[in-house]
């Protein structure tokens, strides 16, 4: 139960985080180089108190764990303002509370200092919340660098997709927007594909190996995941693009849109690995917390202390794998077609699953 | 518009729907008196180190044969070790010690290990037990070997299901005419 909360809430607070980045860039951004854009001047405040908000949850399970030894009052006190979770957790909330009031009483639009301190501001709680998770916890400085550089690259792509692709009321300039913003998103693509291979490193190393474990399984899910966004994200940046340089007719609205969907589905899926044990070691892991229900539900006792990946089942394996590449170059044909951009979505969900299935059982199914 | 709305936050839904696990990262590395470990000494004492830092607020209690519960008139978090005092020595006997901390990753971590204490003091009104005691096993959270089923395997009918589903969404998808 709580681990779903958790991960609502956690997804919740990085699209907060990424809406507030998105509507303050657009903010700074000249008239010139961007759609028409109407940002809901009530949306930024609200937003930027569940960015601070949404991270509680890490916290409230510290204080739930303590309270039947210490009672409540002990519990929070020692959860909340005793415990390094939740003193970062304190200062985010303070600083989103200080963001959603200087939002409150400015509107972002209103000049272009406005946008920049907002900007600042929600920058501020990007780094204050990789603070907050694990890989700092345990590799102080540097694990903190990458998550941060993870989290700001996301916030950026994503924010800038969300806030064009659901606020645009009209797509004049469209060419001129995407002059800066494709770069931008290839720019932050790199970085957050840079950064996760950095991420990775320090808390899965045994990368194949964590695959027996809940964690290592969403990590693998989410990067189908993410070929899936790229496929989308060629299509907007690319065809739609030259499509217009061309002169004609398309609204790129939906695609973005998909785009952006589909990164708020990576995002829900690291929220929940985000309270899943990381896999430094995956022998002593499965020790504490077991295989994963899934692995044993695909490979039922297959699992042994000292099982190895043999990558024994490439027929399955790699049938399922093409299957899902199938299906990735399916999402061209959708707007080659002039069909549904939402159909994207469903796809690149369809072809996460079968490339994870197939990796999985290509590696233990033989 | 609206209906838009309620697909994304529908389809967003979707994902959230999985099954979770507690979640677990910071281990007991050792501890004092250790995991089966007989002691011979009188044992006043607790010391569980764990690989991480560990928060202020881990707390152990023991638990002896008859299933009392004895907890420590004192703990103690330093580091990544938690010292527990438990007053007078411990009668002899097997305990249980089970702990609970919060690593400092902030995630909540619990477990238990075992030991038997024969110091030669045994708490008033209990016999020393003539009947040589079995040595506890150490005790890890053991998968027993699970017994090979010869049913078919699951992989293909997740196979099964992803074909189906495939049809399905294909079909919906480039069945209907295209948007003009």
């Amino acid at each position: 139960m709580i681990a779903w909360v958790q991960t609502l809430a956690e997804t919740m607070a990085v699209t907060c985080l990424a809406l507030l980045t998105g509507g303050a860039l657009l903010s700074l951004v000249a008239d010139d180089y961007k759609p028409v854009v109407i940002l809901p001047h009530r949306l930024f405040p609200l937003v930027a108190l569940i960015a601070g908000l949404g991270s509680f949850v890490p916290v409230l399970r510290l204080v739930l764990f303590l309270e039947p030894d210490t009672g409540c009052m002990e519990a929070v006190r020692l959860g909340v303002f005793l415990s390094r979770t939740g003193q970062v957790w304190l200062g985010l909330l303070v600083v989103s509370v200080l963001l959603a009031l200087f939002l409150q009483v400015r509107d972002v639009r209103s000049s272009k200092w406005t946008a920049g301190w907002a900007l600042f501001g929600t920058w501020m709680l990007i780094l204050i919340k990789s603070w907050m998770g694990h890989v700092a916890s345990v590799s102080d400085i540097s694990g903190w660098v990458l998550q941060s550089v993870h989290l700001t690259s996301v916030c950026v792509w994503a924010g800038g997709l969300m806030v064009v692709g659901f606020f645009t009321v009209d797509t004049a300039r469209w060419l001129s927007f995407l002059r800066w913003f494709t770069p931008t998103a290839i720019g932050c693509v790199t970085a957050v594909i840079l950064a996760g291979w950095g991420l990775m490193g320090t808390v899965d190393p045994e990368y194949v190996a964590s695959w027996v474990l809940p964690y290592g399984e969403a990590l693998l899910l989410k990067q189908w995941m993410t070929a899936g966004v790229l496929v989308t994200a060629g299509v907007n940046g690319g065809w739609i693009r030259r499509k217009l340089a061309r002169g004609e007719e398309v609204n790129p609205l939906p695609w973005m849109r998909a785009e952006a969907v589909q990164i708020l589905l990576v995002v829900a899926i690291t929220a929940w690995m985000s309270q899943e044990a990381a896999p430094h070691t995956v022998a002593e892991t499965v020790q504490a917390v077991g295989v994963s229900p899934l692995f044993e539900g695909l490979f039922p006792g297959k699992w042994y202390p000292g099982l190895r990946a043999e990558w024994q089942g490439y027929l399955l394996g790699g049938l399922l794998v093409l299957w899902a590449l199938i299906l990735l170059a399916m999402i061209p044909l959708l707007y080659r077609q002039r069909r549904s951009a939402y159909g994207a979505v469903w796809l690149a969900g369809l072809a996460a699953c079968a490339g994870f299935v197939g990796v999985l059982v290509w590696a233990y199914g033989g | 518009m609206n209906r838009k709305w309620i697909r994304y936050i529908g389809l967003c839904l979707c994902i959230w729907l999985v099954p979770s696990l507690a979640a677990a990262h910071t281990h007991l590395k050792q501890s004092t008196p250790s995991d089966g470990e007989t002691v011979s000494q009188p044992v006043q004492k607790l010391t569980l180190v764990f690989e991480e830092r560990i928060e202020q607020g881990g707390s152990v209690e023991l638990r002896d044969e008859a299933g009392h519960t004895l907890k420590p008139s004192s703990v103690k978090v330093q580091g990544d070790t938690l010292e527990a005092t438990l007053g007078p020595a411990l009668p002899d006997g097997h305990y249980t010690a089970k702990w609970k901390i919060i690593g400092l990753d902030g995630h909540p971590m619990q477990g238990s290990f075992h030991f038997e204490v024969k110091a030669g003091k045994t708490s008033a009104g209990q016999k020393p037990s003539p009947v040589p005691k079995q040595q506890p096993t150490p005790h890890h959270d053991q998968h027993a070997a699970p017994v090979k089923r010869s049913t078919s395997s699951p992989v293909i009918w997740v196979v099964a299901i992803l074909v189906l589903s495939t049809a399905v969404i294909v079909g919906w998808l480039f069945w209907r005419k295209p948007k003009a």
